[in-house]
């Protein structure tokens, strides 16, 4: 009965600080860590935050804790974080990792110390135990990263606990970070994508896909490259023509530049939750080809800031027709830096989003 | 960027001894390549012989095309494997090497009948819609514009994409299994030559009709092609071709190839 009293003063407690622990580290690599990195920019201005990585090592990187430290942001380690008081005000955050609904159970820790457990799954699929957290009422409000993010995971959730709140927040790139760039007027272009090394992203097609375009003397180029990625390709001869680059080899920024056309084709059962690398792409002006479905009609209006195709043939198309005339790839590739920066990646619109999340004004 | 290849092919009992007329027909115009049979067939001249018991294989749907190339055959020493049916005849060398077929991708196989053309008077495959099979194809990630049908008769798989070609075959089969259609092995390659070729129109049986086609209406009813042309019937359009390929595979000629064999 005490327990119940307990769970239930709890569970209607009022959140009056804006202190957020956040369960997760930033990295230069991923969508939900990069994600991280730029969204704590906007939500350190209005909230008192302290990371938590899962890996104490992890506080032993000087330039993040330097650049967190630049943004007023604090760090401790899991242990600092179990020896707090039982009875902590504040909100408790994490993205997509999945050690903090299962392995680790920092959720179930969060909550039972009186935080508020806000959860996003950049994914589409759950994760092992995120369902059961939820269930089990340690998570309070889920956050998806689109429309397609949450169709695909709401029913879930809901079957899970009905009143588990929820907003989309979408998925901020500070524009700042990835500034356009005029690609050379040349016919001879370079195309390539970016994402991580994980097969699941790679078409089983994708170097016989690139190479028959029909592209005039281009470049390919790829990162992340990993050996379970070159696996999928065994069968393939890659000439001089392409580069291969692992994780990280070249920053994300330096990489899209020297893009002229980001041709996103993904593996047949993959399902992009938003779609980062396409964003910071378009942000440098590097000019999106990508699936039709997925997310990408959130931020691509077609022939305006970049294509959606259909078939094969339309990536063709579109690839020749770009090769051809320079004049329409530079506008195509303006007009989507200054929607992904203006619109996409408005830095007001996602600071509302924010505040409104943890109702701090 | 060309390999080594080698030429293999299943058959037990009277599709053993057809084997044994298609070798003939192989090496009477100098083939190129090692042939590799698995058969019920003591030995085939100008052949390697893996022994295998009469009917001591799965037949159901004949998907064991399919399992063999993934258990067996891979195992060979070569960078290409050709696959023939039993039912092939050739009748006269090669125009070019087949490995041309592959243009950089790691499998061929003759896409044949356009699933939707306008001129269609046929609208069902292996008891399957078009309609049907289409969206099936398009469920597991096939993105070409058009879309085609193949015969199995002859198709080519790279070693280091042999796993990768079956477990794409294996998917769509279990896939349409799930939908209710019980395909055979041709659906599952159509697949895996579309997932793998980058360009399907590249792949299409009408560039290469000297090298391939099947006569599956019998213009040589029982009896062996010639080397003069014929007339190859698209599946679904019913239109009428004039071909005269290097490779025949004469479906409705079995009878007579056994005998050849034996």
């Amino acid at each position: 009965m005490t327990n119940k009293i307990i769970e239930f003063v709890q569970a209607k407690k009022e959140i009056t600080s804006n202190k957020l622990y956040v369960f997760h580290w930033p990295s230069d690599y991923g969508g939900a860590d990069t994600k991280l990195d730029h969204t704590l920019s906007i939500l350190s201005k209005f909230m008192d935050i302290v990371c938590i990585p899962n890996d104490y090592r992890q506080l032993q990187q000087e330039n993040w804790i330097e650049s967190l430290g630049s943004r007023g942001i604090k760090t401790m380690s899991r242990e600092e974080f179990i020896a707090l008081p039982d009875s902590l005000d504040g909100h408790a955050i994490a993205f997509s990792n999945g050690s903090f609904v299962s392995r680790l159970n920092l959720c179930s820790l969060a909550k039972s110390k009186g935080l508020k457990v806000y959860w996003g799954n950049e994914m589409m699929w759950h994760f092992p135990g995120e369902l059961e957290q939820i269930k089990a009422g340690n998570i309070d409000v889920v956050l998806y990263t689109s429309k397609f993010n949450r169709k695909t995971l709401e029913p879930g959730y809901l079957n899970a606990n009905p009143k588990v709140e929820s907003y989309i927040v979408g998925n901020y790139i500070d524009p700042d970070r990835f500034p356009y760039k005029e690609r050379q007027p040349k016919n001879n272009l370079t195309i390539g994508r970016l994402s991580r090394a994980d097969t699941e992203k790679y078409s089983c097609d994708l170097p016989i896909f690139y190479e028959s375009l029909g592209l005039k003397n281009a470049k390919y180029r790829i990162m992340a490259w990993n050996k379970r990625v070159a696996k999928m390709y065994d069968w393939h001869y890659f000439g001089d023509e392409w580069d291969l680059l692992p994780p990280n080899k070249e920053s994300a920024l330096d990489f899209l530049y020297s893009l002229d056309l980001f041709v996103y084709k993904l593996g047949h059962k993959f399902k992009e939750s938003w779609g980062r690398s396409t964003v910071e792409a378009m942000l440098t002006g590097c000019i999106p080809i990508v699936p039709s479905g997925h997310n990408f009609e959130e931020f691509i209006i077609q022939e305006k800031t970049g294509f959606m195709c259909d078939t094969y043939e339309d990536y063709r198309n579109v690839c020749i027709e770009l090769q051809n005339n320079s004049r329409k790839r530079y506008a195509i590739s303006k007009q989507a830096s200054v929607y992904a920066s203006s619109v996409l990646c408005n830095k007001e619109k996602h600071e509302k989003i924010w505040r409104s999340v943890f109702n701090v004004w | 960027m060309f390999g080594n290849y080698c030429w293999w092919s299943i058959g037990d009992g009277m599709h053993g001894r057809m084997l044994k007329g298609t070798v003939k027909s192989m090496r009477k115009h100098n083939i190129e390549g090692d042939i590799h049979l698995w058969t019920d067939q003591n030995e085939v001249e100008g052949a390697t012989v893996h022994h295998i018991g009469t009917n001591s294989f799965d037949k159901k749907h004949y998907l064991f095309k399919l399992r063999f190339l993934r258990d067996y055959v891979q195992k060979l020493p070569y960078d290409y494997f050709i696959f023939f049916d039993a039912d092939t005849y050739f009748v006269r060398q090669l125009p070019y090497s087949p490995l041309m077929m592959m243009q950089g991708s790691p499998v061929h196989s003759f896409l044949e009948s356009y699933t939707s053309h306008p001129k269609n008077k046929r609208f069902d495959w292996w008891d399957c819609w078009l309609t049907k099979y289409e969206q099936l194809m398009r469920d597991r990630g096939v993105i070409s514009r058009r879309i085609y049908n193949v015969n199995a008769g002859l198709w080519i798989v790279q070693k280091e994409a042999v796993m990768t070609f079956y477990n794409l075959c294996d998917d769509f089969w279990r896939y349409c299994e799930s939908q209710g259609i019980l395909f055979t092995e041709e659906a599952p390659l159509a697949y895996a030559t579309h997932m793998l070729c980058g360009d399907a129109e590249a792949h299409t049986l009408i560039n290469f009709t000297d090298m391939w086609v099947s006569d599956w209406t019998g213009n040589f009813d029982n009896r062996l092609p010639d080397g003069s042309a014929w007339h190859f019937t698209d599946y679904f359009t019913g239109e009428r071709t004039q071909v005269n390929p290097a490779i025949v595979h004469c479906m409705r000629s079995k009878g007579v190839l056994s005998k050849i064999g034996e």
